[in-house]
């Protein structure tokens, strides 16, 4: 049998009562703060996934402001591609209505409409994004890109400048995954072709050589108008294709934004189930410890007041 | 013969008495820490012999014997100081895993807020708004590596406080042990009787000993301890004392190590003046020896973690500052300049130095832990480890760049002079930004024609996707998140060991002191039935003695 010193015997259910009463501290801050680790030692390999997870859904989320932002972008070129398409429609209706026998009134108006549609595609062209970027002049988002005075003697047009770059702009939006958010405009100012040829240029002579006012040897004939629609419809061509990238990008886009989202979700359920406390398992180990706590304490209380000494007259 | 009846019975009052002086004295030590019960070792006194045999003379009290078991002792003060080391290094260890592990507190929402900043500025880059997000970013993530180095910094000059203060608490407690061993010797040789009391205190401060040293400790057979400490080293001899002081730690000498002196000394010249001193010799360097008590957990935490933590941390910042500034040089600012340095230079130009060095890690497994110190002189590199002192010279940049350091150097602008040198050290304490102004920001690669190129933000940007540290087999494994969130791991682990440690070793440290203490300790209940026992055995005496008495009246009377 063995020997138990009176300092042992009183002090090992206050042992117990310690042991206890940490851990009930510890589950009354898990259940208070909701969370499973309280400091990464709980538990260093959940906590590594934990913050790998956590630097991951970050990173996911500025990818999917990336994808907001590009797509914003991209809307916005859209927009402003369509109307240079109906403007260009309306410019070739205009052209391809054009006849000898017109009335002078009739011949005068169409030159004005014409040269509403030209200030309409010089506008368009250099259209400005809502941070007041030029869209379609490459990395020289500061400069004006396109510049035509218009008003030429007939029977010429005058020529475009272009002051932007060729380059082209790309988002981030996964990654190693990049989409180009602008373009610029040059293949469908330059749609003729020819040397010294471009949309606006022509745009500008049809509208100065169509008034009655202009000398006979000026007035266009069926091959130069011919001309003249031709002209229109390579630089629709030409729009078209940049509409098809753009329209593509976007369709891109959009899936990428529904996995983003899925995988945002996922991964964010993955977090929770590490860093959460499962509420009801703690509650229950709590109240365990509760009553073996009031057991731990009874025992002291009653070994507390044995001693032979009390039996001694 | 009226003598000899007498004196039998007083040597039984004698012997009771005794008897239950030491259980009083058991009783009034029931808490004393430390404290062995003491019993009673009785013998019959030798005996009369006389015409019909040998008559009884009574009895005699021999010793008061402490109860004691040597094997037991040693297990407590083993399992004492490895309780004490995981104490130490424990709490020390909870304080930088929270640290780097907190959200608060730790690198990854500044590392990935920064990285989102970049990303921006490729979103948008003329806009000024997307480069001051940057700039303040980037000052953000500066400042908390700084934090983080600071905190862990501080705790690396604790552990030398600590050192400091441990050693000297421990000359102090051998100092005093070697006194007890005087105190214990003197009474024996004057007294022939074991000195109970002095060698219960005297064992007492041994045991406060192993909870800040490990020691082992071996009788001279006399009641005289010797004390060993740090795998055999001499602490305590007899009388004699050998005092620990502090020497330089051969890897980093901004740290101290725990050292023994050579020559022993007399305990009373080291109570007058106990303090640890740094020494540079005449000591011996007990680092890596003292494995359990305070002293070796401080050490094992300085060692195992903390300095693992900071140069990890500095080889982050590091790596991060180099790839930062190479990708951004090579792009152009807002105003089609080429872009500078983003964060200050890690390779930090010294005193009046102003030439421009910089680094590209080409292997971070083989980079020295401390540091480098470079230095030109006669168009000659000299470059030296830190951590060794090693210094080699090299013919130019080529050489250097050959000489398998684990990264490249290249002369910037200016261009680094002779009488110039840099330091590579403390990364994560020096970052700082090297830009204050949005339009020095480089988002524009080279041939860019106006502010609206993104190229050289995206490849910022790309840096937080490419692995850019922990070299292994050929090529880089990890990024820069992912080998903060190992060192965090890392770190959690060896507090979770420790704390597991700690643990077991409060266990079976609580079940040797109860395993001696049964054999040692005091028993209330034991020490009422020695009372009643001693107290009737006085009861007995002083009746045999009034039975003497009136044996003398009776002869009295029928003489008078």
């Amino acid at each position: 049998m063995m020997r138990i010193d009176s300092m042992t015997f009183y002090t090992t259910s206050l042992l117990g009562i310690r042991d206890n009463q940490a851990s009930i501290a510890r589950l009354s801050e898990q259940i208070a703060t909701g969370r499973n680790f309280l400091a990464p030692k709980d538990d260093p390999l959940a906590t590594q996934k934990i913050l790998d997870l956590g630097d991951r859904l970050a990173t996911r989320a500025q990818y999917a402001a990336n994808q907001t932002k590009a797509e914003i972008a991209l809307n916005y070129e859209s927009t402003v591609l369509n109307e240079f398409e109906s403007a260009l429609r309306r410019a070739r209706g205009l052209l391809v209505g054009v006849s000898n026998n017109f009335d002078a009134a009739t011949r005068d108006g169409h030159a004005q409409q014409l040269r509403g549609v030209f200030n309409q595609l010089l506008d368009l062209a250099n259209t400005r994004d809502p941070s007041g970027n030029y869209i379609f002049a490459g990395d020289r988002t500061t400069t004006r890109p396109y510049d035509n005075p218009g008003g030429g003697i007939p029977p010429a047009g005058t020529a475009s400048t272009f002051n932007g770059s060729a380059s082209t702009r790309a988002m981030e939006v996964d990654p190693g995954r990049r989409v180009q958010i602008n373009d610029n405009l040059n293949t469908v100012i330059q749609a003729g072709g020819g040397a010294g040829v471009d949309l606006l240029q022509t745009l500008d002579e049809a509208s100065v050589r169509l008034p009655v006012s202009v000398p006979p040897g000026a007035v266009p004939d069926q091959a130069t108008l011919d001309g003249y629609v031709q002209t229109l419809d390579a630089a629709l061509t030409a729009l078209s294709r940049i509409q098809h990238r753009v329209a593509g990008a976007r369709t891109e886009l959009a899936d990428l934004m529904v996995t983003t989202k899925g995988l945002q979700t996922l991964e964010q359920n993955a977090l929770s189930d590490l860093i959460l406390v499962d509420q009801a398992s703690a509650i229950m180990s709590l109240q365990t410890r509760q009553t073996t706590l009031e057991a731990a304490q009874r025992a002291y209380a009653l070994t507390s007041g044995l001693s032979l000494f009390n039996f001694l007259g | 013969m009226g003598t000899g009846i007498l004196g039998i019975a007083v040597s039984g009052l004698n012997a009771a008495q005794a008897g239950i002086r030491a259980t009083q004295q058991n009783i009034a030590n029931v808490n004393t820490e430390g404290y062995r019960r003491q019993e009673l070792l009785q013998s019959t006194q030798r005996p009369q012999l006389t015409g019909y045999g040998y008559v009884g003379n009574g009895v005699a009290v021999d010793a008061v014997r402490q109860q004691y078991n040597r094997f037991l002792d040693n297990e407590v003060l083993h399992n004492q100081a490895q309780y004490a080391h995981y104490q130490a290094s424990s709490s020390r260890s909870a304080l930088i895993d929270k640290l780097l592990g907190s959200e608060s507190t730790g690198l990854n929402a500044s590392l990935s807020r920064f990285f989102a900043a970049t990303q921006e500025v490729a979103n948008d880059p003329a806009s000024s708004a997307t480069r001051q997000n940057l700039l303040s970013a980037g000052e953000n993530l500066a400042g908390r590596f700084n934090q983080l180095a600071g905190q862990l910094q501080a705790q690396r000059t604790a552990t030398n406080q600590d050192a400091s203060g441990l050693a000297t608490r421990i000359n102090v407690l051998a100092g005093q042990i070697a006194q007890a061993n005087t105190a214990i010797a003197q009474n024996r040789a004057t007294t022939g009787q074991p000195a109970n009391d002095l060698v219960d205190a005297r064992d007492q401060l041994v045991e406060e000993l192993s909870k800040l040293v490990d020691v082992s400790r071996q009788d001279q057979g006399n009641g005289v301890v010797n004390v060993f400490i740090g795998g055999g080293q001499a602490l305590v001899l007899g009388q004699e004392v050998r005092r620990l002081n502090l020497v330089a730690n051969a890897a980093d000498p901004a740290l101290y190590d725990p050292a023994i002196n050579l020559s022993f000394e007399r305990y009373s010249s080291i109570l007058a003046d106990p303090q640890a001193r740094v020494v540079t010799s005449g000591a011996a360097s007990l680092a890596d020896r003292v494995s359990g008590g305070e002293l070796g957990g401080v050490l094992s935490y300085r060692d195992g973690t903390l300095l693992p933590a900071l140069r990890d941390l500095d080889r982050v910042a590091l790596l991060l500052a180099s790839a930062v500034n190479n990708v951004h040089r090579a792009g152009l600012d807002y105003n089609l300049n080429a872009g500078g340095d983003f964060f200050s230079n890690p390779v930090v130009p010294q005193g009046a130095s102003v030439g421009a060095l910089h680094m590209t890690v080409t292997d971070d497994s083989l980079l020295d832990p401390v540091g480098y110190e470079i230095s030109l002189a006669g168009g000659v590199y000299t470059v030296t480890e830190l951590s060794t002192g090693t210094a080699t010279n090299h013919a130019n940049l080529a050489a250097v760049n050959a000489g398998g350091y684990g990264f490249t150097l290249a002369a910037g602008v200016p261009a680094p002079a002779n009488g110039e040198s840099w330091r590579i050290a403390d990364s994560a304490r020096n970052m700082a930004m090297a830009l204050n102004n949005t339009s020095q920001i480089a988002a524009a690669q080279a041939g860019a024609t106006g502010p609206g190129n993104n190229v050289n933000a995206l490849a910022l940007a790309d840096l937080q996707t490419t692995s850019l540290l922990n070299f292994s087999a050929g090529g880089f494994t990890d990024t820069l998140a992912a080998a903060y969130n190992k060192m965090v791991n890392r770190t959690a682990s060896l507090a979770a060991q420790d704390d597991l440690n700690l643990r077991a070793f409060d266990t079976l440290r609580q079940s040797a002191v109860d395993a001696r203490q049964s054999q040692v300790g005091v028993n209330l209940d034991e020490e009422a039935v020695n009372l009643v026992r001693y107290q009737q055995a006085y009861q007995a005496s002083a009746r045999a003695m009034q039975i003497a008495a009136s044996l003398f009246e009776e002869l009295l009377g029928a003489v008078r």
